[in-house]
């Protein structure tokens, strides 16, 4: 009931809104599903509008939002990864065994080091080899786990990282550090797909790879780097983990493939690729966080809650759809 | 002098399919050749070639004296050879801006998406081009006619030593042909040497100076252009004499281009075929609005007749097209189908409902570049069957290797590709397609874009044909003369509407284009 009565003047603003702007402001659809269900739980949850707990959302979420801000970039460029979550829980395995025999630098540089190269090696086959993305990544997480698991013996590796527990799990006044991290890698992402040649052509070779090859857009080079780009993404991710819980764990972020995608998609990104904004990625990034806290804090049964985390995806994805058909230039 | 361009022997095949046995070239600073073939012949392999595309080539080619290798299209952007493709290779993400720079951005790292539609503006504007492109607009919201000057001028700002025009004017209306030719002629002043590529020999003739004629592959005469008429060419081109043609050789010489010649075919006999008086059109349209301009919109297709539908580029014709057939909802208006009041909500529906369309773009939105001829040839009868999914492939592959004979595809093989096929070939898989769903009215918007003079006069039958056997066709053309040849009626779309209706026996090509441009210039997009 309450619910009902708190949506309707929200959305008779952001209609108004709309209205006001030719349409388009449609293409925020998806930022419209997130502040809408935002105002929904702050009214009807007074555990949920704590800044304490609102904060809280945003450092959850810090850790997927970078990786799919590395999903984002490939899937733009007509590809996807599906090796980010082995990607992950190595760089997290590596830089907790880096962090006990070396300086902490040298830890974080060995994570990261993961990263660039499963990305680089995925990128290979992908963009020189023309391998399909799905294979590829598919085959290159299981090798990297088998891998993991060999070297670790499926047993925890524990780290000496207090920095990057600070990293996780710190705060600058109410601002969790990683959130810093998210808003610092998200920044970075914006400034490569928009405002370089590289990002131009991760749109370009998504939209019409032949066409861009044709056109003298270095096709191979560009997707290369993509997921390059992705692969470092996922390791940085690694590394957040590993600074959650002070260990690398090696059966860990196995839901970081198809929960990056899914962001994306949410955010607009289509399978085929050739578009997609980063705005998008953030938004759907926070509306899952928001929705899985939500859940808990109304004491949702856990059994039920995928249940609704789905429906509400669904509904997000219709919204953004219907925004969609009715921004101009369509 | 050293000529600017020079092709030896240049080989190229496909498997162990040769698509270009040896064939030579030579173009001087400043000379505008005309490569003509057809459809198939290889002249886009050669393009291609020259682009970069194919690096496994055979044969030799310098540029200035200069032997070079045409490894990546880098390399050949490198050499300046530029090149229009024949088939839009354009970016439909990205706006007309970025296309027309796509691969040319300023700058070295960095980029604005304000100083890359600064920099195609400026081009434009030393192309004379300006305000025929909205820069800002996505690539796939604009019209085939836009896309087309889209990609002329991504070639033309290019600076190019060497540019090859594939088949530039296939799907050009008459305004935008005079400007191009214009441009090239610029071009060529300033000493860049240019191959040209169409299946109007007319026009062919008139633009070149020199030029050179493929037959499967492999050079088969070349000469002046003031040495050849439509005529000869036709011959060289074919191997033998196309009788339809000799006739056009004389219409040619008023209108500077090839078509049939009005009343070349037999309009259908009122009593006949026709639909008797009294009884309901096959299609009649009543108060149409939709997409972006089009309104007021009635019109009716009876058995037996053709209607043409003539307009300006942005007229607004492929969108009725598209909205008679569902593809593109209908703000308002009625459809009825034999006098059955109905609501197509798809071309799906539609092709139940006995309307099938052949599309403007073939490459975006006619054929399923990576599925086999079969499977493209039968896609729109599957589909207006309603058989859910039941169908032996045996049957299929019969189907699809009768309608590729029928029509003379090459190479007839049902199992190629349909991205593998040329141009022209495509163009018949995607009509072939419309017409095995056996529609009682077919909609075929440009239908003989791009196809050779035989393969033209082959299709005008088959549209008479279609008439002749009481089914009704709406047929969208640029080209005036093909629109006088077949209709029965002709239609004239202004700015979105009907504007004057004519019979298709008195009408003339002057009352034609008067009607089409009078009081409104043409616009930007569709
Ligand atoms: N990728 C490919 N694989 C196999 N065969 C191909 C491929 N590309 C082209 N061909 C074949 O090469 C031949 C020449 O094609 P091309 O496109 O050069 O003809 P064209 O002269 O440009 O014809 P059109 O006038 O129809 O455009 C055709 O028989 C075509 O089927
Ligand atoms: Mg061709």
């Amino acid at each position: 009931m309450q619910a009902a009565d708190a949506v309707a003047p929200v959305w008779a603003a952001w209609s108004k809104a709309v209205a006001g702007n030719k349409g388009r402001l449609w293409r925020y659809g998806i930022w419209a599903a997130l502040i809408v269900l935002t105002l929904i739980l702050v009214i009807v949850s007074p555990s949920f509008r704590t800044p304490f707990n609102l904060t809280n959302i945003l450092q959850q979420n810090s850790m997927l939002g970078i990786v799919a801000c590395g999903m984002l970039v490939m899937m733009i460029s007509g590809g996807f990864d599906l090796s980010v979550g082995a990607v992950g829980a190595t760089a997290s395995v590596v830089a907790a065994w880096a962090s006990g025999h070396a300086p902490l630098a040298a830890a974080i540089v060995a994570g990261l080091a993961v990263g660039l190269v499963v990305g680089a090696v995925n990128g290979i086959l992908i963009a020189k080899g023309g391998i399909n993305a799905f294979m590829t990544t598919f085959a290159m997480a299981s090798v990297v786990t088998g891998l993991l698991f060999a070297g670790t013996n499926a047993a925890p590796v524990t780290g000496n990282a207090p920095a990057l527990i600070t990293l996780a799990l710190g705060r600058a006044g109410q601002v969790p550090y990683a959130f810093i991290a998210y808003i610092a890698v998200a920044a970075v992402t914006w400034f490569l797909l928009s405002r370089t040649k590289w990002g131009h052509y991760v749109y370009s070779i998504g939209g019409n790879r032949e066409a861009s090859y044709l056109s003298g857009v270095p096709v191979v080079t560009t997707q290369f780097a993509a997921f390059v780009f992705g692969g470092l993404c996922a390791a940085f991710g690694g590394l957040l983990l590993l600074g959650q819980s002070g260990i690398g764990q090696p059966s860990s972020a196995t839901d970081w493939p198809l929960t990056a995608i899914a962001i994306c998609v949410i955010g607009g990104v289509p399978l085929s690729g050739g578009e997609g904004r980063l705005h998008g990625t953030i938004a759907a990034t926070l509306l899952l966080g928001v929705i899985t806290d939500g859940l808990n804090l109304l004491n949702v049964s856990a059994y039920i809650q995928p249940t609704v985390t789905g429906a509400v995806i669904l509904i997000a994805v219709a919204v953004d759809k219907i925004s969609r058909r009715r921004a101009p230039g369509r | 002098m050293e000529p600017r361009l020079e092709m030896r022997d240049i080989t190229k095949s496909f498997g162990d399919v040769a698509v270009l046995r040896g064939v030579s070239l030579e173009l001087a600073p400043g000379e505008i050749h005309g490569l003509v073939g057809q459809n198939g012949a290889g002249k886009s392999t050669l393009t291609r070639i020259l682009a970069g595309g194919h690096a496994d080539y055979g044969g030799t080619v310098r540029i200035d004296g200069s032997p070079v290798r045409l490894g990546s299209p880098r390399d050949a952007a490198r050499h300046g050879i530029a090149v229009i493709y024949q088939d839009f290779s354009l970016v439909p993400q990205l706006s007309a801006a970025d296309n027309i720079m796509l691969g040319s951005e300023p700058g070295r790292v960095t980029f604005r998406a304000k100083s890359i539609r600064q920099a195609a503006a400026r081009l434009l504007d030393t192309a004379g081009m300006a305000d025929t492109i909205p820069l800002d607009a996505e690539v796939r919201t604009l019209s085939a006619a836009v896309r087309q000057r889209v990609e002329i001028a991504k070639a033309l700002t290019r600076n190019a030593r060497v540019l090859v025009l594939d088949e530039p004017t296939a799907r050009l209306a008459d305004a935008d042909r005079e400007r191009l030719f214009a441009l090239m002629r610029q071009v060529a002043a300033r000493g860049t040497a240019l191959i040209f590529i169409s299946h109007f020999l007319g026009e062919v003739l008139d633009v070149t100076s020199r030029l050179t004629v493929l037959r499967d592959g492999a050079f088969t005469a070349s000469g002046q252009a003031a040495d050849f008429g439509t005529t000869s060419l036709t011959t060289a081109m074919l191997g033998r004499e196309l009788a339809a043609v000799e006739e056009e050789e004389a219409s040619d010489k008023i209108r500077g281009r090839a078509a049939v010649l009005p009343g070349g075919h037999p309009r259908t006999p009122d009593a006949t075929a026709r639909t008797a008086p009294g009884t309901p059109a096959l299609l009649a349209a009543t108060g149409l609005a939709g997409g972006r301009q089009v309104r007021d919109v009635s019109l009716a297709v009876h058995g037996g007749e053709v209607v043409g539908l003539a307009g300006l580029v942005g007229s607004g014709r492929s969108t009725l097209a598209r909205m008679l057939v569902g593809a593109t909802p209908l703000r308002e208006g009625s459809l009825r189908i034999r006098g059955k009041a109905v609501r197509l909500r798809s071309p799906r529906a539609a092709l139940r409902a006995g309307l099938a369309l052949v599309p403007e773009d073939r490459r975006a939105q006619g054929l399923v570049t990576t599925s086999p001829a079969s499977e493209n040839v039968v896609l729109m009868a599957l589909a207006g069957t309603g058989r859910a999914g039941i169908v032996g492939p045996r049957s299929l592959r019969k189907i699809a290797r009768e309608a590729i004979a029928t029509y003379e595809v090459r190479p007839p093989d049902a199992d190629l590709g349909g991205g593998a096929f040329s141009g022209g070939n495509q163009q018949k898989l995607v009509l072939a397609r419309a017409i095995l769903a056996n529609p009682d009215v077919l909609v075929a918007d440009q239908p003989t874009a791009g196809v050779d003079v035989g393969t033209k006069a082959q299709i005008h039958t088959i549209i008479r044909d279609l008439a002749g056997a009481g089914k009704g066709v709406l047929l969208i053309s640029d080209d005036l003369d093909e629109l006088l040849a077949l209709s029965d009626r002709l239609l004239v779309m202004r700015s979105g509407t009907v504007v004057s209706e004519v019979a298709g026996t008195a009408a003339t090509r002057d009352q034609l284009v008067g009607a089409m441009s009078a009081g409104t210039p043409s616009t930007g997009t569709r």
